[in-house]
């Protein structure tokens, strides 16, 4: 499981920006950039939860179940067999009358938070918040972008334009990668 | 986690840095209800609604924000319906005697977000985002389109900005948010989608 300050820290290595006295991206916002890194893999990769619920009812909010609201729920068990006549609408799991105690749910979720990250998301996170922090740089322009160019050799705007699309295209390449299957989601 | 307007608007701030002070809260709330309805035409809202069937009846209006019906049942059994016009169309009355209360699940355009604070978002975190992207493309546009807004930047940025920069910028957003708007969509839209062009509906029916 990975580490917030472990991801800045190689996020700051991979953009070179590792003078501690003089940071060009400060570290609050390079956590930001992690922590929309993260959402951004929900569209394609997830991690898959179960859940045991209590039956006291027929309906039930799946927030509450799975802590967030999952991508997808896969299936409702039964004594370890699939059950039917269940359905999702919204934010709600509506499974009807059940003669049971207690039912398990399956689903994927969306990853929330870094730590949550396998180390194969973690790379993919990286990509992504260079990518978004070069952005911003060059989005921001003025001093910093300048001497930013400067440390990093007499770089080109449009470089490190090239260099952002790289990355991103990278992230977006790993987020497939590590869509398992047409189930999506990583199995923990 | 649940996102509420204020991560939103924090995420906002973070983006526009030196020059989200030129920005009113109220002003910041608005565009992310604007994108929050910008949504509907990629992504509409799960809803749910009663509707009250006259004695005698067989037809009833349907909710004003509906889109599209998915589902229709009441305790009884319902004659066949259709959607027409606003109204859901039945093939027969569907109680001569006493009213009825149909519950009927659809889809329909996004509700505003909650005015305080502290409420969640109708979107699922993954998907929050795509109201930052919108309201920072909103924020630069309104810059590039009015000339003291313009000024105040420039002052606040401390270096030459040409305006044509600052459209760049509106462009550049407003092109995150249509990408992040795309891959917003989750399986169930798209099955719903599927289901709109093949004119079938969900089972039950």
């Amino acid at each position: 499981m990975s580490e917030l300050a472990q991801v800045v820290s190689r996020i700051r290595s991979r953009l070179q920006d590792t003078d501690r006295s003089n940071y060009v991206w400060p570290t609050t916002l390079l956590e930001d950039f992690a922590g929309e890194a993260v959402r951004r893999l929900g569209p394609v990769v997830g991690v898959r939860k179960r859940v045991e619920v209590t039956n006291d009812g027929e309906t039930y909010d799946l927030v509450t179940i799975f802590g967030s609201r999952p991508l997808e729920v896969e299936a409702v068990l039964i004594d370890y067999h699939m059950a039917t006549g269940w359905r999702v609408y919204g934010n709600e799991l509506l499974v009807g009358q059940l003669s049971v105690d207690a039912f398990e749910v399956r689903g994927v979720c969306a990853y929330q938070d870094v730590t949550e990250l396998p180390a194969v998301l973690e790379d993919a996170v990286v990509l992504e918040s260079c990518s978004k922090a070069l952005d911003y740089l060059l989005r921001r322009g003025g001093r910093a972008l300048e001497r930013y160019l400067i440390d990093q050799g007499e770089l080109e705007a449009n470089e490190l334009r090239g260099l952002a699309d790289y990355y991103h295209e990278e992230f977006l390449a790993y987020r497939e990668e590590w869509a398992v299957g047409t189930m999506r989601g990583l199995d923990t | 986690m649940t996102t509420t307007r204020e991560d939103i608007r924090d995420r906002v701030n973070m983006y526009l840095d030196d020059i989200s002070t030129l920005f009113e809260s109220a002003e910041l709330d608005a565009w992310m209800n604007e994108g929050l309805r910008r949504l509907s035409p990629v992504l509409l809202a799960e809803k749910n609604d009663q509707v009250e069937v006259a004695a005698g009846a067989d037809s009833v209006s349907l909710p004003d924000d509906c889109v599209y019906v998915l589902r229709a049942y009441a305790d009884g059994e319902l004659p066949s319906w259709r959607e027409h016009g606003g109204a859901l169309l039945f093939s027969d009355v569907v109680n001569e005697g006493a009213a009825t209360t149909v519950t009927v699940e659809y889809l329909g355009g996004w509700d505003a977000m909650a005015a305080d604070d502290a409420s969640p978002c109708p979107l699922a975190d993954w998907q929050a985002d795509v109201l930052v992207f919108y309201t920072v493309a909103r924020a630069f546009r309104r810059l590039a389109t009015n000339r003291a807004d313009y000024r105040r930047y420039a002052t606040v940025m401390n270096n030459q900005v040409d305006l044509e920069d600052i459209e760049r910028l509106a462009a550049t957003w407003q092109a995150d948010f249509e990408a992040a708007r795309l891959e917003a969509r989750t399986r169930r839209q798209l099955l719903y989608e599927g289901q709109r062009v093949a004119g079938s509906r969900p089972e039950g029916e």
